[in-house]
């Protein structure tokens, strides 16, 4: 945790201009048991950002923490991109269609950036999260999944 | 003088030494202006410099705004604008502007001159005209409250408002009054939303144009499943000219498939608008039918937004109560193409009255010898059916993730961390493959041990890098 602090640390030393904060949205979707939907990446900095999308699959414990895992074979995913080159002060839409096997789904798709790094090599890497609850039916996914996995609290 | 010598300096001493340089420029009938602005950005500061012609005035600006122990500082000039809840107030300045932000609170002062300014996309000026201080001040407290004043001395007059809002759950209350350059001012809004699907709101405002204009609305929404449904009286009085108008409208929405109809009345006036909208992935397309006075006319709309382009042409009806004439119906066309890193804008709004206005902008971004190594090339998604698949790993067998691979001469794409990437092509056959070593997101230098020289749709490709150690 402190190499993490101090690499943080030096990124805003070095690139304190290039540090402004990425977004995404939306963060959480809801779904039938064929999902077509998009999310878009925000950057928000001056510097042009190389972006990467990985999906992973995950199970919740009972305090709503997620555990990522590869992605389910049930799960059929499919990235109109897997990765962008976002101008300064622009939005990259990214497109997907998800079916579900075995309902319900919980996928987590991962957006990396690189958002500063020096000729020394320290890097800081950030990863947003755009999270699709995949169900029989849309309506209360989420709470349906959360429910499942005994999740006690909001 | 000094100001001019300093815009000189601006455009020309600077950009050599930017991090980045964000360059603007454009054309507006709506806004009238033309001019352009440049911006350097440094670590710790922005400078900026514009110059133009505003209502046929030749006006230019500059401004330098940097930190100093916790506090903004923007030396030149600056829109002393703020946001009460529900309406915003602006003056232009020159001179010395200082803000503090903490977690609750925003302060700001400002000391110079007031006048005339000039805001657009591509250009922002103001003019000195009389010397003026005031200070703003915003508090947001833990329940909801949101507290904030605003006082400033411009030459002769006198701004004094205070703004207060509550936000929960169910209700929204907002209001902001007193005394607006010598002139009573009151703005408020109330919105209550007693369950999920069903919202009440009401508003009063006040502006400033050519002379004073109040406006009053009160409305109600409703949303039932897929079923939509709203209604709305609005009034507005400017001058001794009084408007008053009423709406109401149904929404449908199936799957991809919206129907709406909406009745307008204003002026004795009553105005069917019948909308048929079809989203399909990016696209959307519209077809309308209006009915007036016994009369029957169609329309269509619709649009394109994609990452680089984006398309649209709308029709809308808006309440105009400054020329008495309640609703009427209004075109937009708006054109947003992105090359690189630089964007053009174009947009126009037709009014009843069939005048056409138009903005037009573009924008830059260019990275200077401090920003690092830019990444240079266009990055996009030629789609297709086919799917060109591959990993990079260094030369310990790790994934190497942030590599910059191009195809065909055209899409860059990126690997992940496992260090795979992919990329969709339209057709069944090889593709050159490039690896892009100074476009890397991955940190360190690299060389390339292995990589072959095209790609096939269905084989994944192996690309071996070589971590180079540092000079």
């Amino acid at each position: 945790m402190k190499r993490i602090l101090s690499l943080l640390l030096l990124q805003f030393l070095f690139f304190g201009l290039a540090v402004s904060a990425q977004t995404v949205s939306p963060i959480i979707v809801e779904c039938g048991k064929k999902c077509r939907g998009e999310f878009s990446i925000t950057n928000n900095g001056l510097t042009p950002l190389a972006v990467s999308v990985e999906a992973r699959s995950f199970s919740l414990d009972i305090l709503g923490r997620a555990t990522n895992r590869p992605l389910d074979p049930t799960v059929d995913l499919r990235l109109e991109e897997g990765s962008a080159r976002i101008s300064p002060k622009s939005t990259h839409t990214f497109a997907y269609q998800l079916k579900c096997g075995t309902p319900p789904c919980s996928v987590a798709l991962l957006s990396s950036m690189v958002v500063g790094h020096t000729a020394e090599g320290i890097l800081v890497r950030v990863q947003l999260a755009h999270t699709v609850y995949v169900c029989e039916k849309q309506k209360d996914c989420r709470k349906k999944v959360r429910a499942a996995a005994g999740v006690t609290v909001n | 003088m000094i100001l001019r010598v300093c815009l000189c300096v601006l455009l020309f001493g600077v950009p050599a030494s930017a991090q980045v340089l964000q360059l603007s420029g454009g054309r507006s009938t709506l806004l009238g202006g033309t001019g352009g602005e440049i911006t350097a950005f440094f670590p710790e500061s922005t400078l900026s410099a514009s110059a133009g012609f505003a209502n046929g005035h030749l006006v230019f600006g500059a401004s330098d705004t940097f930190k100093f122990h916790g506090l903004e500082v923007t030396a030149g000039d600056r829109n002393f604008g703020y946001s009460f809840d529900g309406a915003g107030l602006g003056v232009s300045t020159r001179g010395l502007f200082v803000q503090r932000n903490t977690p609750h609170t925003t302060f700001a002062v400002f000391v110079g001159s007031t006048g005339i300014g000039y805001a657009a996309p591509f250009m922002v000026t103001a003019q000195a005209q009389h010397i003026g201080a005031g200070f703003f001040l915003v508090r947001h407290f833990d329940n909801g409250l949101l507290l904030s004043s605003l006082a400033v001395i411009d030459g002769g007059k006198h701004t004094a408002v205070q703004g207060l809002s509550y936000r929960s759950h169910l209700l929204h209350l907002a209001g902001s009054g007193g005394l607006l350059q010598n002139q009573k001012y009151f703005t408020g809004e109330a919105d209550y939303q007693p369950l999920r699907n069903f919202s009440f709101s009401a508003t009063h405002s006040d502006y400033f144009l050519a002379d004073h204009l109040t406006t009053n609305s009160l409305s109600a929404f409703a949303a039932l499943g897929h079923i939509t449904l709203q209604a709305s009286v609005l009034d507005g009085q400017y001058r001794l000219l009084k408007t008053a108008g009423a709406s109401a409208g149904a929404g449908l929405r199936i799957g991809s498939l919206t129907v709406r109809s909406n009745f307008y009345e204003s002026n004795h006036r009553i105005l069917l608008v019948h909308v048929v909208q079809e989203h399909f992935r990016r696209w959307t397309v519209s077809g309308i039918v209006n009915q007036m006075q016994g009369q029957t006319s169609y329309a269509f709309g619709g649009g394109y937004h994609g990452n680089n382009i984006s398309v649209s042409l709308d029709q809308s009806v808006l309440f105009f109560p400054v020329s008495g004439k309640g609703f009427q119906q209004t075109t937009t066309v708006q054109v947003s193409l992105r090359l690189h890193d630089t964007s053009f804008n174009f947009q126009t709004y037709v009014d009843p009255m069939m005048h056409m206005q138009y903005t037009t902008y573009a924008s830059s971004y260019v990275q200077g010898p401090l920003a690092g190594r830019a990444m240079n090339s266009q990055s996009h998604s030629s789609g297709g059916k086919f799917v060109i698949t591959g990993a990079v790993a260094d030369e310990h067998g790790q994934p190497v993730e942030g590599a910059a691979i191009q195809l065909h001469g055209g899409a860059v794409v990126y690997s992940d961390s496992q260090g795979k990437f992919f990329a969709r092509v339209k057709h069944n056959r090889p593709s050159v493959l490039v690896v892009l070593l100074q476009e890397f997101a991955a940190p360190g230098r690299w060389a390339v041990t292995t990589c072959p020289v095209d790609a096939t749709p269905g084989t994944e490709v192996l690309i071996k890098l070589r971590r180079e150690i540092a000079p």
